[in-house]
């Protein structure tokens, strides 16, 4: 299982909706929208049209697993 | 010593409050290009200027001490040190990192600001949105950095919350030999799940109820 946490605020709406649509376990958690996986976890920034400032920080709210890549394009999380 | 406390956690200071910021302080060796720059381009006042042997201690260079006025009541100050030798640029990284960011209200505000600083030939970024805030950057005449910005939105209990659990991580991991960001988050989702756990019980509690 992979787990991301994302902070519950606006400017992480659109991730949260990407991580939904793609098909991830999505539950709210407190202050934090709990994202999960069974495998890798992947969002692309297309999909989430977010401006550099928030995409770089898409980890802020910390997550269980091993980070493969956050990079211009691509955010995976994987197991491990 | 006393204990450290949880990182955030404020330690009770009864009826003391500090009151903002009363002055920063930097060293200028250009004295008549900070007049203007600060005066004239950005209109902060000239309020106060102290001259002085340097009496503070043994080895303390003769000295002006002169403040321009930022309003509700912060102040910007320069000391000008007399035989001073010029002290070298410092990095890019720790030219971007101390820098002063001022406020302004509106988006409006902030296009005018960036307006009038190239009309004075300053250069100037184009308006760069953060998480919370959209800011200009540009450089004083003593080549340090400044910035101009504007709130996207107010700071919210969530964020204060949020900055408890990520300084409570960055603590926890900062110990280390050679501390990750990678580290970083992973001890903050340890914290996460935890708030997120207690919140579902407190959650539980209350539909017993």
């Amino acid at each position: 299982m992979t787990t991301l946490y994302v902070l519950d605020i606006p400017e992480f709406d659109d991730l949260v909706r990407v991580a939904r649509d793609t098909g991830y376990g999505i539950r709210s958690a407190g202050d934090y929208v709990e994202v999960t996986a069974d495998g890798p976890l992947v969002l692309a920034r297309d999909a989430v049209g977010a401006r550099p400032a928030i995409w770089f920080a898409a980890l802020t709210g910390g997550y269980s697993g091993r980070l493969v890549h956050l990079d211009e394009d691509e955010l995976c999380l994987d197991e491990g | 010593m006393s204990q450290i406390p949880a990182a955030g956690a404020p330690l009770d200071t009864g009826s003391l409050r500090l009151k903002g910021v009363d002055h920063l302080a930097h060293v200028t060796w250009k004295p008549e290009e900070t007049l203007h720059f600060y005066r004239d381009v950005l209109g902060l006042p000239l309020v106060h200027a102290i001259t002085a042997t340097g009496w503070v201690t043994e080895d303390f260079p003769d000295f002006v001490h002169f403040f321009f006025a930022l309003g509700k009541g912060n102040h910007l100050a320069f000391f000008y040190y007399f035989g001073l030798p010029e002290e070298e640029d410092p990095g890019d990284l720790m030219h971007r990192s101390r820098h002063l960011a001022l406020h302004v209200d509106t988006e409006e505000e902030l296009t005018a600001w960036r307006v009038r600083l190239k009309e004075h030939g300053v250069r100037v970024t184009p308006p760069l949105a953060h998480e919370l805030l959209e800011s200009l950057y540009f450089d004083d005449p003593n080549g340090i950095q400044l910035e101009i910005t504007r709130p996207l939105r107010a700071f919210a209990d969530v964020d204060a919350r949020d900055a408890e659990l990520t300084l409570r991580a960055l603590s926890d991991i900062a110990k280390g030999e050679r501390p990750t960001v990678e580290d970083m988050w992973r001890r903050k989702g340890e914290l996460a799940r935890d708030h997120a756990e207690q919140a579902a019980a407190a959650e539980e509690k209350a539909s017993i109820r």
